[in-house]
C-alpha cells in the first residue's frame, strides 16, 4: 500500500514535470540577442591570440599590433557612427593554443560581450575555428597570419576575410633568391616537411612541382609528425643523398632541432631553406651562430617603405624592448583593414562592414591590402637570411637589405 | 608500498545505493534546465553547454575511474574518435542522432579492441598506457590519408542555434547519468567496487574481472564518445590538435577531481566550478591560466575528496555532533 502510494507520487510528479517541459515546448527559446548599442557605448572590437601554450611565440605580437592599431584610432578620436565619435574597445582572450578554446573564446565575445567584429588569432589551426564559428553567426572577421590558400580550401566564406602570404609564392621565393644572387649549387634538393596543413601542400606538392620547373632534382622527401623531436635518420638520409639544398616546412620547436642535429652529425648543407619555423626572433636566439645563412620566407622589413612600417617596429621596440617581428605588421594592418571597414560603413551594422571589408583596397604597413572573390588578400613574399641574429632581406635584388651569405658557415 | 593511484583510490568513496528519488531529482532538474533556454540568454545557453558537456564527460570517466579503478588518461582518444564520426556521419548526410549511436558504438569497439593490451596493465602503468593511446590515436589520424591531416574536416551541415545544442547536450547529459544511475542500482556496480578495491581477491570471489573491467571501460568510452559527438556540431570544424587534444583529458580529471570522485554529484559540482571560473577570469588573458592553476593546487590541497565529497563529509560530521 505504503509502495504504490509512493509510486503514484512519483508517476504525478513525473507527469507534472514533463506536462511543464511539454507546455514551454509551446513558447520560443531565446535566440541570439541583438546587441542593442547606443551612441555612448564603445565599438566593440575582440580576438582570441594565442598568450600560452605552443604558439604562444605568436600571441605578444599579435596582442601588441591589434592593442597599437587599437589605440592610435582611439588617440585620432575613434570612429564616427551615424555622426558620433566613438572609442574602439578591445577584448583579447587567452586561446591557449587550443582549437577548442578558440570555439567557446568567439562564442562567449559574440554572446556576452557582443563584439560588432573580430580579429584572428595564429596559424590555421587556431584561425579556422574561429573563423568557421564567425561565419555561421554572421560576425565580420577579419584573419592574417594564416595561408591564403589553407585559408580558402575550409569554406565559401561569407564574412570571413585572411590578410597573409600565399604558400605558393613562398615556395617560389628560395629558388629565386638563389637564382638571382647567382649561387652555385648541384641542383640537389632535400626536402623535410611536417604533415601540417601547409607543410603537406608545401612538402609533397609545391616545392617538388617548382624544383622540376626551376631544373632542380629532388633527392628525397621525408615527412614528419608537426611535434616530432627526433630527426638524426632523416637527416642521415639527406646527407647520404649528396643533395647541396636542404628545404624546411616546420614548426620553431622543430626547425631548431633539425639545425642543431645537423650540426651534431657534423653536416652543413651549402643552403638550408626554413619555411615558418624559421620565422620567429626566436629561432634565431635559440640556435645562435648556428642561425646564420639560413634562408626563410618573410613578407615584411621596415624598410620596405609601407606607410607607417618603420614608425611601427620603432614604436614596438621602444615600448617592449624587444625585437620586432613581422607579426606586428600584420597584426596592425589587419585591425587597421576592419577599423577602417567600420568607419567607411558608418554604422556597426554587420552586413554593412562586411560589405565594407571587401571594398577594401589600399596600402597598409604590411603592404597593398586588397581581398579576391575567395576574401583573401595575398601580400608579397620576399626571402630572407638570418645574419648574426638579424633578418637581412635578400630577394628580390631591389628591396635587399644585405648581401646574400653562401655557403651556410 | 602505496603509489599514487592506490591512494587516489582510497579517497573515494563508496558509491551510495540509488533508490527512486535519484532518479525523480534528475527528472526535477532535467526539466528546470529544459526550461533555461526560455529565459535565460544566448551566453547563458553556451555556458550551460559548456557545463553539461564536462559535467557529463566527467561522470562517463567516473565510471571506469571512480566506480571500477580504471584511471584513465586516454579519454582523448574516446572524444576523438565521437568528434570524427559525427564529422564523417553527418557530411555523409546521417541524420544527427544516427550519428551519435555510432559514435558510441565506434567508441565501444575501439574500447574493445585496445581492452586486451591495455588490461594486462594496472594501476600506474595503466594510467600511462592510456596516456600512448590516446596520443597515438592524434598521430594517427594526423597522418592517415581518410580524415582530413591536421587541417581537419569542416562540416557541411548548417550550425544548429546555441539552444539546439544546449538542449541536444541537456538530453545526452540525462541519458549519462541515468546510465551511471542505473548501472549503480545493478549488480555490476558490486563487480566493479570489487575491482577496484582488489582485483586479485575479487577474481577469487568468482569476479570475471576481465569483463567487467571490458563493460567499465567501454561505456565508459562509449559515453566519452557520445559527448565529443556533439563537440564536433559545436565547432562545426574538427582538427586532430582540438579533437584528440590533451586538453580534454586534463579538463576530465581536473573537474571529476576537484567535484568529487566515486560520487554522482561530484563531477557536477566540478563542471560548474571549472566552467564559471573560466568564465570569469577570460576576461584576464594574462593571469588566466597561472589563477586557474592556483585554485586547482588549492582546492586538492585543502579538499582531497573534492568540493562535493568535502562538503557531504561535514554534513555529516555535523549531524553526528548534533
Amino acid at each position: 500500500m505504503h509502495l504504490s502510494t509512493r509510486r503514484r507520487r512519483l508517476a504525478g510528479g513525473l507527469a507534472f514535470i514533463t506536462a511543464t517541459a511539454l507546455a514551454l515546448t509551446g513558447c520560443s527559446p531565446i535566440g541570439a540577442d541583438g546587441g542593442t548599442s547606443d551612441s555612448s557605448e564603445p565599438i566593440r572590437i575582440g580576438a582570441t591570440i594565442p598568450l600560452s601554450g605552443a604558439l604562444a611565440g605568436f600571441g605578444s605580437f599579435l596582442q601588441w599590433g591589434y592593442q597599437h592599431a587599437v589605440d592610435e584610432v582611439n588617440a585620432a578620436g575613434g570612429i564616427m557612427i551615424d555622426g558620433t565619435a566613438r572609442e574602439v574597445e578591445l577584448t583579447l582572450v587567452d586561446d591557449k593554443s587550443d582549437p577548442n578554446e578558440v570555439t567557446s573564446s568567439i562564442k562567449t565575445l559574440i554572446s556576452s560581450t557582443k563584439v560588432d567584429a573580430l580579429l584572428g588569432s595564429c596559424t590555421p589551426d587556431l584561425v579556422n575555428p574561429g573563423a568557421v564559428v564567425a561565419d555561421s553567426q554572421g560576425v565580420p572577421f577579419v584573419a592574417e597570419c594564416t595561408p591564403i590558400e589553407v585559408f580558402k580550401s575550409v569554406k565559401e566564406w561569407t564574412y570571413a576575410w585572411d590578410i597573409f602570404f600565399s604558400v605558393a609564392d613562398q615556395a617560389v621565393a628560395p629558388f629565386e633568391a638563389l637564382e638571382a644572387n647567382g649561387i652555385e649549387t648541384n641542383k640537389q634538393v632535400f626536402i623535410l616537411h611536417d604533415n601540417g596543413p601547409d607543410g603537406q601542400a608545401i612538402g609533397n606538392e609545391i616545392w617538388p612541382a617548382v624544383a622540376a620547373d626551376q631544373g632542380y632534382t629532388i633527392a628525397g622527401n621525408i615527412e614528419f609528425p608537426a611535434d616530432n623531436t627526433d630527426f638524426s635518420a632523416a637527416i642521415q638520409k639527406a646527407k647520404e643523398s649528396g643533395a647541396d639544398i636542404v628545404f624546411i616546412s616546420s614548426i620553431t620547436p622543430a626547425a631548431i632541432s633539425i639545425r642543431k642535429q645537423m650540426a651534431a652529425i657534423g653536416w652543413t648543407p651549402k643552403v638550408i631553406v626554413a619555411e615558418k619555423g624559421a620565422e620567429p626572433v626566436q629561432f634565431a636566439e635559440a640556435l645562435g651562430d648556428l642561425a646564420d645563412g639560413i634562408i626563410v620566407g618573410a613578407y615584411w622589413d621596415p624598410s620596405f617603405g609601407y606607410p607607417g612600417a618603420e614608425e611601427l617596429k620603432d614604436a614596438f621596440e621602444s615600448e617592449t624592448g624587444l625585437t620586432s617581428s613581422q607579426h606586428i605588421a600584420d597584426s596592425y594592418t589587419a585591425a587597421m583593414v576592419l577599423m577602417d571597414a567600420i568607419a567607411a560603413a558608418g554604422s556597426l551594422d554587420k552586413d554593412e562592414i562586411n560589405d565594407a571589408i571587401g571594398e577594401t583596397d589600399g596600402i597598409y604597413a604590411v603592404g597593398p591590402v586588397k581581398f579576391d572573390d575567395e576574401h583573401a588578400a595575398k601580400i608579397p613574399v620576399v626571402s630572407s637570411q638570418w645574419q648574426d641574429g638579424v633578418p637581412i632581406i635578400v630577394w628580390p635584388t631591389e628591396q635587399a637589405t644585405g648581401d646574400f651569405l653562401f655557403p651556410v658557415p | 608500498m602505496k603509489n599514487g593511484i592506490s591512494i587516489l583510490l582510497s579517497r573515494i568513496a563508496t558509491p551510495t545505493r540509488v533508490g527512486p528519488r535519484d532518479f525523480i531529482i534528475v527528472a526535477v532538474l532535467a526539466a528546470v534546465a529544459f526550461a533555461v533556454p526560455y529565459f535565460a540568454g544566448t551566453y547563458q545557453q553556451e555556458v550551460g553547454f559548456r557545463i553539461l558537456q564536462l559535467g557529463a564527460l566527467a561522470a562517463a570517466w567516473n565510471i571506469a575511474a571512480g566506480y571500477t579503478g580504471l584511471v584513465s588518461l586516454g579519454s582523448a582518444a574516446f572524444f576523438g574518435i565521437g568528434v570524427y564520426t559525427m564529422a564523417i556521419a553527418s557530411n555523409a548526410g546521417l541524420p544527427i542522432a544516427l550519428c551519435v549511436v555510432l559514435a558510441a558504438l565506434v567508441a565501444g569497439l575501439f574500447a574493445l579492441i585496445v581492452s586486451p593490451a591495455l588490461f594486462r596493465l594496472r594501476g600506474l602503468y595503466f594510467t600511462v598506457g592510456t596516456l600512448a593511446l590516446a596520443e597515438a590515436m592524434r598521430i594517427f589520424v594526423v597522418n592517415s590519408p581518410w580524415f582530413g591531416g591536421q587541417a581537419g574536416i569542416y562540416l557541411t551541415a548548417r550550425a544548429p542555434k546555441a539552444y539546439d545544442l544546449y538542449w541536444i547536450a541537456l538530453l545526452i547529459a540525462v541519458f549519462v547519468v541515468v546510465c551511471v544511475l542505473l548501472l549503480l542500482r545493478s549488480r555490476w556496480s558490486y563487480r566493479m567496487q570489487a575491482v577496484r578495491d582488489d582485483e586479485d581477491v575479487a577474481s577469487q570471489l568468482g569476479v570475471r574481472t576481465y569483463r567487467t573491467k571490458l563493460w567499465a571501460f567501454g561505456l565508459s568510452g562509449a559515453l566519452i564518445a557520445i559527448v565529443g559527438s556533439i563537440q564536433a556540431l559545436n565547432q562545426g570544424i574538427v582538427q586532430p590538435n582540438g579533437g584528440f587534444g590533451m586538453s580534454w583529458t586534463i579538463d576530465i580529471v581536473s573537474v571529476a577531481i576537484i567535484g568529487g570522485m566515486g560520487t554522482k554529484v561530484g563531477p557536477w559540482v566540478g563542471a560548474v566550478f571549472i566552467v564559471l571560473l573560466g568564465e570569469f577570469l577570460i576576461q584576464f588573458p594574462e593571469i588566466h591560466l597561472a589563477v586557474v592553476g592556483v585554485v586547482l593546487v588549492l582546492v586538492i590541497r585543502f579538499m582531497p575528496n573534492g568540493i562535493w565529497g568535502t562538503l557531504t563529509l561535514a554534513l555529516q560530521k555535523n549531524r553526528n555532533f548534533s
